[in-house]
């Protein structure tokens, strides 16, 4: 009967086991198997971010952000991004509202060629051409970077259980609905001691609040509540997004208030927006420095003295001379040397050097190559400088469109890279 | 449960003659006074409110269960099992005509009772901290969900307890079993960070699950999911642990 007892026992503790094991293991799996809605979301935006990188071939964005206090506006801006990366062209509007009740707006335009900017203050689009084609690219996907990775890692940890609160329902048009909203309780202290802070700091820094509100957090501010909403489609893209901060306390006159900082953005029109572009008759056009800027006058002899430093005078031990000889296009022709006072040659122990050179415009620079004394080639970059003077820099590496000091050289010594022009 | 009752009692009133109560009665008022102090320092300094008065409570909750509360629940779990094998008095209250199981399952409950009672005290410290120190009124609400927030954070901290009387009963030492809990509890802390799709499978992470009680739309799914995890690894645990403190030879 003993031994009958111990083993119902045991197997009752066996049975205990199991059941505890199972009932852990097979919630464990679930809960791995379940995406919640926190990871969804973020999957959603991930792939919004994708699309709008390089998947939609149009759209429209629309953006707002504003910040109230009490029932004022103290700040409001709205944009309207279209894109369209098939003829990549895009435009965007903007509004911005003070707290005076200005508003505020500019239109710019981007694609390949130019891009234009104009804003309320004046009537004319400010263009930049380009010249050739330019990397047309609006936007460009957060996520693709590595360490983007590690952020997120920390960013999961940080926000930890905070992550149970985004909610996710199906929608009506076989999509997703997010929401989340976090009261005063559940925002953890120390976020909402940082953010109350932050953001007290910041009205105060706000150059208009100064003047023109009237109203704003004193004391006692802390976050009320936060809160947002997402809209995912049917094909996973966000097209929804929203989001709200209410900070409460009291103004300085210890009357309680509210302070409401909220974002609103909205992807719409996919496969029919359209990019138009504005008409640029009366625009103030800017070609940027994509050409050398040397013309014929700036053909003819340029001085620099080599001069060296004495205990008791400064020497003049000979000359460095460029010459332009010709400029057309995109090439400046011209020969460099040195001459140096046979009497100080010994003062300038390296052979003087000597080369004519064709230089091209690279990119913003004008660079010719030259061999230097001890057969090496190097290169040179000349520009145009005040009236009548230019500026050369020698013993440079050019590569992969950057340039490279090649370290110390007996020129660098008291060179100050300037040439006077030699008026005879 | 012949005897069970008697054994409860026997245990609860060794829990109430050791000093180790009133201490942890003393840090956790302690506890709240100072996070009272830092919270009206902020306010004065920087004008900003950490807490309301039915806020503040929540705000020592935290705090409370991820040092003062594991920490003297620890001590207590090693005082009812390592506490009486070293001291030789288990022998004692194994002879008395109560079964095994009986006197493990007052002991258990002792612990739970302290981390609930615990839970309860400092609850009402503070929410008094909170009214008289925080003069922001708070509706019936915010009582009840400060009182939410305490009762269901009883769960997590009562199965890290199972896990330290698995420990008493595996380890003769009780200072081993202290650092081994330690061990386990920052080492959860951390794994709960580098591997947070995994939290949930460290009861630590359940800690603060009492934000879910509390969120303005409660995610039943989730909360299920917590509860079920918690309970299989209560089970398993209570249930070794039994089953080491039946086999032990004193």
């Amino acid at each position: 009967m003993k031994t009958r007892g111990k083993w119902s026992k045991q197997s009752m503790v066996l049975l205990s086991f199991i059941l505890g094991a199972s009932l852990f293991v097979t919630t464990a799996l679930a809960d791995l198997a379940y995406a919640s809605g926190y990871e969804q979301l973020k999957q959603a935006v991930k792939f919004t971010f994708a699309q709008m990188d390089s998947g939609l071939s149009n759209y429209t964005m629309e953006s707002t952000f504003y910040m109230r206090a009490g029932d004022k506006t103290v700040y409001e801006s709205t944009n309207v991004l279209k894109s369209d990366s098939v003829n990549k062209m895009s435009e965007e509007y903007a509004a911005t509202t003070r707290v005076d009740g200005e508003v505020y707006n500019s239109h710019s335009y981007r694609d390949e060629q130019i891009s234009a900017w104009k804003s309320s203050s004046d009537d004319h689009y400010y263009v930049t051409e380009y010249g050739k084609i330019n990397d047309w690219r609006h936007f460009s996907d957060p996520f693709q970077g590595e360490e983007i990775r590690d952020i997120e890692r920390i960013i999961d940890a940080l926000v930890g259980n905070l992550k149970d609160n985004v909610l996710v329902d199906m929608g009506m048009d076989g999509g997703k609905i997010y929401s989340g909203s976090l009261s005063e309780a559940q925002v953890p202290a120390l976020v909402n001691a940082v953010v109350s802070f932050l953001a007290k700091q910041q009205i105060t820094s706000y150059s208009y609040s100064r003047e023109t509100m009237t109203r704003k957090l004193a004391e006692d501010v802390y976050v009320k509540r936060v809160s947002g909403q997402a809209a995912e489609d049917e094909t996973g893209l966000l097209t929804k997004m929203s989001g709200e901060l209410v900070l409460s306390g009291l103004d300085e006159q210890g009357e309680p208030m509210e302070m409401v900082f909220g974002f609103a953005f909205q992807i719409k029109d996919i496969g029919s927006t359209a990019v138009i572009k504005p008409d640029l008759t009366n625009a103030v056009v800017e070609k940027p420095h994509t050409m050398h800027r040397f013309n014929k006058k700036h053909i003819g002899t340029y001085r620099n003295n080599i001069v060296i430093e004495q205990s008791d005078q400064y020497l003049k031990i000979g000359e460095r001379t460029v010459e332009i000889t010709d400029v057309a296009g995109s090439s400046v022709k011209g020969r460099y040397y040195e001459t140096i006072d046979p009497k100080y040659a010994d003062l300038y122990p390296k052979a003087a050097l000597d080369f004519t050179f064709t230089a091209e415009q690279v990119d913003w620079l004008t660079i010719f190559e030259y061999t230097n004394e001890e057969g090496e080639l190097r290169h040179g970059e000349i520009d145009i400088y005040e009236p009548g003077k230019i500026f050369l820099n020698l013993n440079m590496r050019y590569e992969d469109g950057h340039i490279y000091y090649e370290g110390e050289d007996l020129r660098d010594i008291y060179f100050d890279h300037q040439f006077v022009r030699v008026f005879e | 449960m012949p005897g069970f009752k008697a054994a409860l009692i026997n245990e609860l009133y060794k829990i109430f003659k050791r000093k180790k109560l009133i201490t942890a009665a003393v840090l956790s008022v302690l506890a709240v006074l100072i996070g009272q102090a830092a919270v009206t320092a902020v306010q004065a300094g920087f004008g900003v409110r950490l807490a309301g008065s039915a806020e503040f409570p929540l705000i020592v909750l935290p705090f409370f269960v991820y040092t003062i509360l594991p920490m003297f629940a620890t001590f207590v779990a090693i005082d009812l099992f390592n506490g009486e094998y070293s001291a030789g008095t288990m022998k004692i209250t194994l002879t008395r005509p109560v079964s095994r199981f009986s006197v493990f399952t007052a002991k258990v409950t002792s612990v739970a009772l302290f981390i609930l009672g615990s839970l309860m005290f400092v609850m009402l410290v503070s929410m008094l901290a909170g009214y008289i120190f925080n003069p922001v009124s708070a509706g019936f609400m915010g009582l009840v969900r400060a009182a939410a927030a305490y009762l269901v954070s009883f769960l997590p901290v009562f199965v890290f307890s199972l896990l330290v009387i698995l420990l008493s009963n595996l380890v003769r030492s009780g200072v081993t079993v202290f650092f081994l809990s330690l061990f386990i509890f920052l080492g959860f802390i951390m794994m709960e960070f580098i591997f947070s799709k995994y939290a949930s499978f460290f009861v630590t992470s359940q800690f603060t699950w009492y934000t879910l009680w509390i969120s303005q739309s409660l995610n039943i799914l989730k909360l299920l999911r917590q509860t079920l995890l918690m309970a299989g690894l209560g089970i398993m645990l209570f249930t070794a642990g039994f089953y080491l403190f039946d086999r032990r030879d004193l």
